[in-house]
């Protein structure tokens, strides 16, 4: 099977076969637009992926190589959390920040399976958590207005004088 | 900020109502995310089909007709606000500013309130109690009124009309159909009872023949389709039945028998399945007790001991509430409760509505129950308000309001209005 080479940002240069690299959307193009030669042992660049996180990539896109590619984006699509396969549950028991890298991996290389499935794991960890928890999930901070907060405050209050 | 937003909005995508409301109150750009999804895709409609269990979802849908695009967002509120019945805002009632008397029954629907009087007088009000419609229809009393739901929700034969009615009295029943300023009228004569679901009835007529009937289609000929009837002879005897999504449940002496109706093969009385035979601690058909059947799975009996009345089962001195559940694996299940010891006065109405059940009694207190599993229900861990006027309710409807769930609790000459929401659930 011919392979190409991968390079993380820290420099470390993986062995893939094009099958398995070709999950990618975004290395696939790159493949195709520089018309790279199946013989020619060329190096692939991924500036935005450190070494660790790829190889959790490519550990994902061996497993699923042979899964039928993912349906098309459709309307009625169901929103369910909860159908991840105990694989990829297995797989993504990371820690958060592994987790956070690994979407963001999954979008820089255009990766639609996994990118859904840890995108479900994220939406499983914020599931009925808190306004504030939600925040500190996704490390944000709290935006609204002193005003805005005050008149929330003020409606609560006013709401609950009534007992 | 560690997420480009395309990520947060697939995150988003996929997370639950809950979880999307308190993501809204965390920050404005969550906020924004939360509301281009649900402006861009059926985000609502989506956690409201996924999360509401379906026999509630069918009982909130009809409530939203002509709600225009936030219906599914309101629908959703409404219900996760009702989930937490503990942290619920309920307001003070509000009398509603007409002179009104000889109440007997009461009707909301998404845009109209109509109102049924001892002595035959209905009179239909727009959502302000603007005057709509009024009309004397026998001088008896009306007994039951009830919307018939129509848009998407049913066929589409009934799309054209603005509104349909069905108004009962002791013995008969007659629909009312709205068109553009016109309206039309079907009588059907010599009925005992009847169960109305969506543009569906079931009526007993007297000398127990039991009849299905489908309305389509009110203004030009083929008005009313009889699709199924049945007789019931003595010594057996209808003790009730309740047309509900798809499946009329009879209690037939005590037996329970099920029928699916909008099917297009209708089984016959005869051969109808039978469910399961219920038994009760009091014998049915005695005047004080009244069985109703809600849904398809739940029978409440309440009975009220009369010393006076000859009682085979003596032991049972105490007035009470039985509530029957009917179980596919265990055929049903009791729950009795001492209605006496709970309440402390009689039970005038019960209302079952979405996740919630109404008992409202004749010193005018309005107790409420959030059900999730009907064999969990306590009747005794409730929540209540007190109607001013201490009046007995005589009739509970409801309307679901943008963001407020309201109930018009009737008495037999005030209604008051009782809206319970939560604040800050959608800032």
């Amino acid at each position: 099977m011919p392979k190409i080479k991968l390079q993380s940002s820290d420099g470390e240069i993986f062995d893939v076969d094009v099958e398995i690299a070709k999950c990618s959307v975004t290395i696939k193009t790159m493949l195709e637009d520089l018309g790279m030669d199946d013989e020619e042992e060329e190096i692939v660049p991924l500036p935005n992926v450190n070494s660790a996180i790829l190889r959790k990539v490519l550990q994902w896109a061996t497993f699923h190589k042979d899964d039928p590619p993912p349906p098309e984006d459709d309307e009625n699509k169901e929103k369910r959390t909860d159908d991840i396969s105990s694989w990829d549950a297995d797989f993504l028991k990371v820690d958060q920040g592994t987790l956070f890298e690994l979407i963001l991996a999954a979008n820089y290389l255009d990766i639609k399976g996994l990118l859904d499935v840890t995108c479900k794991t994220v939406a499983n960890m914020i599931k009925g958590k808190a306004p504030e928890e939600i925040r500190k999930t996704f490390n944000i901070k709290n935006d609204f207005t002193a005003s805005e907060e005050d008149q929330v405050r003020k409606e609560n209050e006013c709401l609950f004088d009534i007992f | 900020m560690m997420f480009p937003l395309e990520i947060l909005e697939i995150i988003l995508s996929k997370c639950d109502g809950k979880t999307l409301l308190n993501a809204r109150k965390s920050c404005t750009d969550l906020r924004g995310i939360v509301d281009y999804l649900a402006e861009k895709t059926r985000l609502w409609e989506w956690c409201c089909r996924e999360e509401i269990p379906n026999e509630q979802l069918v009982e909130y849908l009809p409530k939203y007709e002509g709600c225009g695009k936030e219906k599914w967002l309101n629908m959703y509120i409404n219900w996760y606000s009702w989930e937490k019945i503990e942290k619920l805002t309920i307001l003070e009632p509000v009398r509603c500013p007409l002179n009104l008397s000889k109440i007997s029954c009461v009707a909301v629907s998404s845009h109209h309130i109509a109102i049924g009087s001892e002595d035959g007088r209905l009179k239909i009000f727009t959502q302000h109690w603007r005057p709509f419609f009024e009309h004397r229809i026998v001088a008896v009393k009306i007994t039951n009124l009830t919307f018939i739901g129509y848009n998407d929700y049913c066929s589409d034969d009934l799309n054209d009309l603005d509104m349909c009615l069905v108004v009962a009295f002791p013995n008969g029943l007659s629909i009312f159909a709205f068109k553009d300023s016109q309206s039309f009228k079907i009588d059907i004569d010599g009925i005992k009872s009847h169960s109305v679901f969506r543009n569906y009835i079931c009526y007993e007529k007297v000398g127990g023949r039991l009849t299905i009937i489908k309305i389509s289609n009110l203004i030009d000929r083929r008005r009313v389709q009889e699709i199924w009837f049945a007789r019931v002879y003595s010594p057996s005897w209808i003790t009730c039945y309740k047309m509900w999504n798809g499946t009329c449940t009879f209690l037939i002496n005590t037996t329970i028998k099920s029928l699916s109706y909008d099917t297009p093969t209708i089984t016959p009385l005869e051969e109808m399945q039978k469910v399961t035979d219920l038994w009760f601690y009091a014998p049915l058909m005695i005047n004080s007790s009244v069985t109703k059947i809600y849904r398809d799975n739940v029978i409440i009996n309440v009975y009220k001991n009369n010393v006076t009345t000859w009682s085979p089962h003596r032991d049972i001195m105490e007035d009470y509430i039985e509530i029957v559940i009917l179980d596919k694996e265990t055929h049903f299940s009791k729950k009795l409760f001492n209605m006496l010891e709970i309440f402390k006065c009689n039970i005038t109405c019960i209302f079952l509505y979405g996740n919630l059940l109404l008992i409202g009694t004749d010193c005018g207190e309005l107790y409420y129950y959030h059900i999730s599993n009907w064999k969990n229900i306590d009747l005794k861990q409730y929540n209540h308000r007190q109607i001013v006027g201490r009046h007995p309710i005589i009739a509970i409807a409801v309307k679901e309001f943008e963001k407020e769930r309201r109930f018009y609790v009737s008495s037999r000459f005030a209604i008051h209005e009782v809206a319970g929401f939560m604040p800050n659930v959608y800032p």
